[in-house]
């Protein structure tokens, strides 16, 4: 590995981390109260007092910032972790039994890819009205064929495998096959599409949000608080930067550590088989 | 002790224009207990196609498995759950037989968990080390992962694997094509000595006719899916009679042993494609399907070869 | 013949290989001492681990970045060792080809078999185009292709692995070498195949090129092709020289214990490892654990190099 591509992930590491930790002790580390509303003091400039300075009904827009990755993240990693579990079972379903299941579930899944995502999400948030579940289920059903197809191509490959033929020669179930023998050897596989997953997955969080369709305010969330914006980026760019460049740095670091996941795991395979 | 009879399995490929492919074409055989039958024949010559029918991975097309005295082909998982404690199978590829992700003692419990053999941990672990024992490995192996081992231990290990339920027959799949040679005489060894200790009936499917000259009571040659000679070790290794069998042994027994050749001054291959060539002419001249005559000369059988016949 | 034709002595001197692992050094060869002789063909042979291939793809300069040599190699009185990148890349070729092992990967599997041949000359600047297909035509021919321009238009997998062996050995003579390397040329192949690989083998020998190194586990083909014989077994040399010698009556307890194995002699197996002797022994010598006729200075000691009456050269106190 090259020395720069090594301080890259450093960097990203440590970006991730200080975005996580300061999402997690935002409620100790914040100055002021997130939904604390000062009218007599409305989109101040940076001082002292507010830092990053305050919104259009006199909210500090740091403490915001800080707790603005909260739900977002939260959103990302449920949306992602089911369309996991769906993705898995339905991918495993397909690759290990073949035939006429692989047959319906490849159709559908097509289908599903297919479909445009954003079209897709503003569709179902449109259909159920706005809201966190109705941008769950979104979430989920757009991107759980990312998941199963590469799970069922895995299991594909890995049902020629000796071990599973000597398995069904000894008389083990396809139970105790698929979820004891077949799912541990996913493992890595899944772990990096989950990695790479999670940076699209906060994406789209943010920009559903950012439509109206997803987080609702008051919520103090990233993307909330740009589309809030709006009307005063031009006197207070702050505004929309602040949040804006967390955006940025979480779905950075994100990817960068996704990147590395999936090389290292690579070289590992390789040296295995030599 | 194992019969196979006419078993036939045909593969299709190609979507417009289908191709048809018979792997294995109405082979019979039959083993007595505590014999050793080899299957021998070149890569892609069906031979591990009817391992995997015989242990009932893939279903015949056509003819039957009888193992004891039982037809075995045909039952649900269920029902064949029962007779796969009876024979039990080694692979060519030793390394790729374990579960990369588990340790080698969970592998080794495995078997006994799946027939619910023993109930409590303990006595696995006193059967598993007893196995290990007699199979020469130690069994400090038991908490490595697959990668850790080598491809004889790995191999030893699958032996003792398959003697965890006490098979009665072991289909031994190019056990040792992959192992160097002195790795590969420990495990045939082994192999030899187990069948002595334990009354194990075995199958043996090789391309090397060496090994198999050495391991096998009866060797049938396999070529294109189909037995074209079968008969005692003694017999086939010294006087083959199917030119098929003839070109093998010659391959092998005259290989190492022969003074070096003096340079030919234009060695010539047999015109556009070596040995194509010769594997077509032996498929067309000798083995048209249908055509055979078998003459038994001797206790010896052979099947679709009317080229030797004739000559005899 | 004169050098020209035969090319020169490789010779290697306290030639080691070690790989700069994540667990540390793993020394892959140590302390060669040998020549391989112009005009004669040398079997390496050797079980997976004993370091045949890495030292063959040493010589050629092909190992992983994280391999470090040290020790000499000489073609002639030159230093190959100490060649640059690009200096090799026309060694290569030119002086030794490589016919490398599995010929289905080692062409290129889109691209036609008559661009990739012809290719192999032009692309060092070497010759011209229309001395690269003069030369492709005779070599087809010679290898039995009859019809060069129709084998040419196709692809590696269209041909049957027998047709594979030769083209890729067509591919090795095309830059006409002094040498040929052959890196394992019957693995897992079946008795048939195995066959058509030696006469490929011995063709060239016969027609071609007199100057051979066999890199092989195949102990059967070393028996019928080489003149002479290295024995290595975890990276070391243990016994050279002759091969009726080295395999018709081996000093080596190694050799011996390997002759024995083979299923022809009777597979008699080379005791495993003794756990106890391997960790007693460090640096002493590598078949120590395994050694049936191990001696209490074997323990500690490494044995060198010894000269046994018919010039061959024993790694064993036994002919000390």
């Amino acid at each position: 590995m090259g020395k720069k591509k090594k301080t890259g992930i450093i960097a990203a590491c440590i970006l991730l981390a200080v975005i996580l930790l300061m999402s997690i002790l935002a409620p100790v580390l914040a100055p002021y109260d997130p939904n604390q509303i000062d009218m007599k003091n409305p989109l101040a400039m940076s001082s002292a007092k507010h830092l990053l300075g305050t919104d259009n009904i006199g909210r500090d827009v740091l403490s915001r910032v800080m707790y603005g990755g909260r739900q977002s993240i939260l959103l990302a990693l449920a949306a992602t972790g089911l369309s996991m579990a769906l993705g898995c079972l339905i991918g495993m379903a397909a690759g290990y039994f073949g035939g006429a299941a692989d047959l319906l579930i490849t159709s559908v899944s097509n289908v599903f890819q297919g479909l445009p995502g954003m079209t897709m999400m503003i569709a179902i948030a449109g259909l159920m009205g706005a809201g966190v579940k109705s941008m769950l289920l979104a979430l989920v059903l757009t991107s759980w064929v990312g998941f199963s197809r590469l799970v069922r191509g895995e299991v594909m490959k890995l049902k020629q495998e000796l071990f599973i033929e000597g398995l069904k020669g000894m008389g083990a179930g396809n139970f105790r096959i698929l979820f004891m023998h077949i799912a541990p050897n996913l493992l890595s596989s899944i772990t990096i599409i989950f990695a790479t997953r999670i940076a699209g997955s906060i994406m789209s969080v943010a920009a559903l949000s950012f439509l109206g369709l997803g987080l609702q305010p008051p919520t103090p969330d990233w993307s909330v608080m740009i589309n809030d914006a709006r009307s005063y980026y031009r006197t207070n760019p702050l505004l929309a930067v602040a949040p804006g460049v967390c955006i940025v740095c979480l779905s950075l670091s994100i990817n960068i550590i996704a990147d590395w996941l999936r090389d290292r795991f690579d070289v590992r395979r390789d040296s295995v088989n030599e | 002790m194992l019969k196979a009879e006419h078993l036939s399995k045909h593969y299709c490929s190609g979507v417009i224009r289908k191709h048809h492919v018979d792997a294995v074409s109405g082979v019979s055989f039959e083993i007595g207990k505590g014999e050793i039958l080899g299957i021998a024949g070149n890569s892609g010559c069906g031979k591990s196609t009817i391992a995997r029918m015989l242990m009932g991975l893939e279903d015949p097309d056509e003819g039957a498995v009888w193992l004891d005295g039982q037809k075995i082909s045909g039952l649900t998982m269920g029902q064949m759950r029962e007779h796969r404690k009876k024979m039990q199978m080694i692979f060519q590829h030793p390394e790729s037989s374990l579960d990369p992700q588990k340790k080698i003692l969970f592998s080794m419990t495995e078997p006994m968990k799946i027939h619910r053999v023993y109930r409590e941990q303990k006595k696995m672990q006193q059967r598993i080390e007893e196995l290990f024992d007699l199979v020469g490995v130690s069994t400090g192996l038991l908490s490595r992962y697959p990668h850790q081992i080598s491809g004889g231990e790995a191999q030893r290990i699958m032996i003792a694997r398959a003697l965890t339920l006490d098979p009665k027959v072991l289909i031994l799949d190019e056990p040792t094509s992959m192992l160097d040679v002195s790795i590969q005489a420990h495990v045939m060894c082994l192999l030899k000595d187990l069948r002595n200790k334990l009354d194990l009936t075995y199958l043996f499917i090789s391309h090397d006719l060496e090994v198999l000259g050495w391991f096998c009571d009866r060797i049938s040659i396999m070529s294109r899916g189909k037995f074209v000679e079968s008969g005692d070790t003694e017999q086939i290794i010294h006087n083959p009679g199917h030119p098929f069998t003839k070109e093998l042994v010659d391959s092998f027994s005259n290989f190492g042993q022969e003074e070096k050749d003096e340079c030919k001054q234009n060695p010539v291959f047999p015109d556009g494609c070596g040995g194509e060539k010769l594997y077509r002419s032996s498929q067309k001249v000798f083995c048209e399907p249908g055509s055979s005559d078998p003459a038994d000369s001797g206790d010896r059988e052979r099947t679709g070869c009317t080229a030797v016949c004739s000559e005899k | 013949m004169s050098e020209k034709e035969l090319g020169k002595n490789i010779s290697l001197e306290n030639y080691n290989i070690c790989f700069e692992t994540a667990k540390g050094k793993v020394r892959a060869v140590k302390d060669v001492n040998t020549v391989f002789e112009a005009g004669k063909v040398t079997g390496m042979i050797g079980e997976s681990g004993s370091g045949k291939s890495v030292l063959g793809m040493g010589i050629l300069k092909l190992l992983a970045s994280n391999a470090k040599v040290e020790g000499r190699c000489l073609y002639g009185d030159t230093e190959i060792s100490a060649y640059t990148e690009k200096q090799m890349d026309s060694f290569r070729g030119k002086e030794i080809a490589l016919i490398p092992q599995n010929p289905a990967e080692a062409l290129d599997p889109v691209i036609r078999i008559k661009k990739q041949l012809i290719e192999a000359v032009t692309s060092h600047g070497g010759a011209a185009k229309a001395e690269g297909e003069k030369r492709y035509e005779a070599l087809m021919k010679r290898f039995g292709f009859q019809d060069s321009r129709e084998t040419g238009r196709k692809y590696s997998f269209q041909m049957s692995g027998g047709m594979n062996q030769r083209i890729i050995s067509v591919l090795g003579l095309m830059g006409s070498p002094k040498w040929i390397l052959a890196d394992e040329p019957t693995k897992g192949l079946d008795a048939i195949l195995r066959r058509q690989v030696y006469g490929v083998l011995k063709d060239i020998l016969c027609n071609d090129i007199k100057s051979m190194i066999v890199i092989t586990h195949d102990v059967a083909l070393a028996r019928r092709l080489c003149d002479r014989i290295l024995v290595l077994y975890q990276g070391e040399v243990l016994e050279q020289g002759d091969t009726s010698s080295v395999l018709g009556q081996p000093l080596h307890p190694y050799t011996e214990g390997l002759v024995r194995s083979l299923p022809s002699n009777g597979m008699v197996p080379i005791p495993l490892p003794d756990r106890d002797k391997e960790s007693e022994s460090k640096e002493g010598c590598v078949f120590y654990p395994r050694c049936p006729r191990a001696c209490s200075r074997c323990v500690h000691e490494k044995p060198g190099d010894y000269q046994s009456a018919d010039g061959r050269k024993v790694r064993c106190f036994l002919y000390a």
